[in-house]
């Protein structure tokens, strides 16, 4: 008896399934007359997603929920990619089409964690302490404190060396919202960090609507300068602390601890990539447009219906918001502890090199000059530790980072303006074309 | 053009001065709805000022403009976009490190009616709006046969390229009135060939009412529905292409004779 239940209930099971199965599978039948092949390889790639997902820790309905998403993505993608191009092609075709697509999706389910590891999966497992600790996450960092800077003075074109102070709002205003709102969501705290920066960044962009250029470049100091004084001056924005330290609370999202390097590394990165999908879409659209035409010229701007202070004005609360986020990310996940010290002017500078060697007016831009500003200094120690080691006393180290750093942002400005963004077109242009020249 | 229907464009009495030294000296005309009107005069007469005040550079000491039924003392740059005026520069105000695509599309940022809010996260209007305006765009291109070049910075486009995309910038706004400073100047006689012909399908195929200055005689007289002559920031004549090309004034004005 308990053997025939046994049957019974799996069998159900496995009817059920099937059903599901199926009503997908009548449902694309009947909605596009694609007799879609790649149901089962669709299912194999839900199960494998699901079950990686449940390996790596996640509770049972997160890892539900996020195979469902995922197989959502697979469809959109499967549409715009492939489907899409074959409309109003004869049924063989569609049949073939599909055939091959179970062949991909198949493949790309099996490989699906060892694709997305480069940046989720496989990354924390791979990854040591300091990879995460000493290199991806302040490369993540920076590359968010770049794009803030690249919106404001690649885009739309106002100069800015003030960088670092939003990135301290951002940092400080996390940090004591934490404290004035206790249960607040870490991660709605960076974004509350990032409002107000935004508001001290509008607050600071107002000069821009009367001077320009090297003038502007003057203001934003004084925001430079007056806020690492605050931040320092009065100890109510680090809770009382003496010299301005503020430490990080504990990282925990949903209850899950992300206190390790690698949860580090993965909540900087779930931050900072979905920042970076919004300002790529920013700077397609109508107000990308109207930041670069600002740029660019702002009399014909204004001639063709821009309004220039809402414009300027948006950046700088763009910008400034994505800056803070990024300082908040800077004090909370990267260095866990940070004094007001720690976002003076040369945590500036080094932001601005970043969209200089990156390029200007580019969103890939930011992530080569943050990965060249950050791992320059490594490869520089390691070089000298093994070439050079006895030659060059240990503190000369240094400077001789400070030259190269120097001499590498004037060749830039003189050989490519547009940074490093720039370089990588045309290697890929010409890659495409490769052996031919034109 | 027929007197009883109401002038498009209106300017009364407009005096403009530069800290004392006189521009334009109680200027006043009319152009109707859907003419094309030149302005010509000799360098330095105040042309391109008296453009500047219509779309609002310049906001003149008195006078009054009416534009589409409303009486202004002054525009705003920004209130005339708005109104429907747009136009394009003697010196080239292109945005120089977008492509051609993006300027034209620039031309329709009064048009977009997403707010970046939902640009950033492509969500409610946002796609259907970039959708519409790219299309008003692709027309303009298409009209302006700069298919070639969509995506070319205009920076590195010939100097006749960089006027066609200026005037698509200006055409993409859809606007009642355009204004057109020596659309022409630089050109040689093939692109001025092919800069009037798009001018007259402007006007033609938009109705588009053209406000334009130009230097080449020829090329009003066969162009314009309506000249208006400046000398010394003054009016000296008003009224269609032949009338005024008999006025003495203007034969004095034009070819340099001597003045009593």
């Amino acid at each position: 008896m308990s053997f025939f239940m046994e049957v019974l209930l799996g069998g159900l099971l496995a009817g059920v399934m099937y059903s599901l199965v199926a009503i997908g599978f009548v449902l694309i039948y009947k909605a596009s007359g694609v007799f879609n092949f790649a149901q089962g390889s669709m299912v194999l790639f839900a199960a494998l997603t699901f079950v990686s997902l449940l390996e790596r820790g996640l509770p049972f309905w997160l890892a539900f929920v996020l195979s469902l998403l995922s197989m959502l993505l697979l469809a959109l993608l499967l549409e715009r990619l492939v489907l899409r191009h074959l409309v109003n092609r004869p049924p063989i075709t569609l049949f073939m089409a599909t055939l091959g697509l179970s062949y991909v999706v198949e493949g790309v389910a099996q490989a699906l964690w060892a694709l997305l590891a480069l940046a989720f999966g496989l990354l924390p497992f791979i990854g040591n302490d300091y990879w995460f600790s000493a290199i991806l996450i302040p490369f993540l960092v920076l590359s968010l404190a770049g794009l803030g800077l690249n919106l404001l003075t690649g885009y739309a074109g106002q100069l800015s060396l003030g960088s670092a102070a939003f990135m301290a709002v951002g940092a400080f205003a996390s940090y004591k919202l934490q404290f004035l709102l206790p249960g607040l969501p870490l991660l709605l705290s960076f974004v509350a960090g990032g409002v107000v920066a935004a508001a001290v960044g509008v607050v600071f962009g107002l000069p821009s609507l009367r001077i320009k250029g090297f003038y502007l470049l003057v203001s934003t100091l004084a925001a430079q300068f007056f806020v690492e004084w605050l931040l320092t001056k009065f100890a109510w924005f680090s809770n009382g602390n003496e010299s301005g330290v503020i430490t990080a609370p504990p990282l925990l999202v949903a209850g899950h601890d992300f206190g390790s390097p690698a949860g580090r590394y993965l909540l900087t990165l779930s931050v900072v990539l979905p920042l970076f999908v919004l300002a790529g879409n920013l700077v397609r659209s109508s107000l990308g447009r109207n930041w670069m035409a600002v740029r660019d010229m702002d009399t014909a701007a204004a001639v063709i219906g821009i309004p220039i202070l809402r414009t300027k004005l948006l950046a700088f609360a763009i910008s400034s918001f994505i800056l803070g986020v990024a300082g908040s990310l800077w004090a909370f996940t990267y260095l866990g502890t940070v004094e007001p010290h720690g976002f003076d002017l040369s945590r500036s500078f080094q932001v601005l090199f970043i969209i200089i060697l990156g390029g200007m007016g580019s969103i890939l831009g930011n992530f080569l000059g943050a990965a060249f500003i950050v791992l320059l200094p490594i490869v520089l120690s390691i070089l000298s530790g093994s070439l050079l080691s006895g030659v060059l006393p240990a503190g000369q180290l240094e400077n001789l980072q400070k030259i190269i750093f120097g001499v590498l942002i004037i060749l830039f400005l003189i050989k490519e303006p547009d940074g490093l963004a720039r370089l990588w077109q045309g290697w890929r242009a010409r890659a495409r074309l490769w052996p031919l020249r034109f | 053009m027929s007197q009883t229907v109401a002038p498009l464009l209106s300017l009364a009495h407009i005096s403009l001065s530069f800290k004392g030294v006189k521009a334009v000296t109680d200027i006043g005309f009319d152009v109707a709805e859907g003419e094309i009107c030149a302005l010509i005069g000799p360098n330095g007469a105040g042309k391109s000022s008296l453009l500047n005040v219509i779309n609002g550079v310049y906001q003149p000491q008195q006078g009054e403009i009416r534009f589409a039924g409303r009486a202004r003392r002054a525009m705003q740059p920004h209130e005339a976009a708005v109104a429907g005026i747009a136009r394009t520069f003697q010196n080239i105000a292109l945005f120089k490190g977008m492509s051609v695509l993006d300027n034209i599309l620039t031309g329709r940022n009064l048009a977009s009616r997403s707010s970046w809010l939902e640009q950033a996260f492509r969500l409610g209007r946002a796609e259907a709006d970039e959708e519409a305006q790219r299309a008003v765009a692709e027309e303009v291109i298409a009209f302006l046969r700069l298919q070639a070049w969509r995506h070319t910075p205009v920076g590195q486009l010939p100097y006749g390229l960089q006027k066609r995309v200026e005037l698509g910038r200006a055409l993409a706004a859809r606007p009642r009135l355009l204004l057109l400073d020596e659309p022409m100047a630089g050109m040689n006689r093939e692109e001025k060939r092919e800069m009037s012909q798009f001018i007259r399908e402007v006007n033609q195929v938009f109705g588009t009412t053209i406000v334009l200055i130009e230097h080449d005689i020829g090329v009003v007289m066969e162009l314009s529905d309506h000249v208006v002559v400046l000398d010394y920031g003054r009016k000296i004549g008003d009224g269609e292409p032949a009338a005024v090309r008999a006025l003495p004034e203007v034969i004095a004005a034009y070819l340099g004779q001597q003045r009593h």
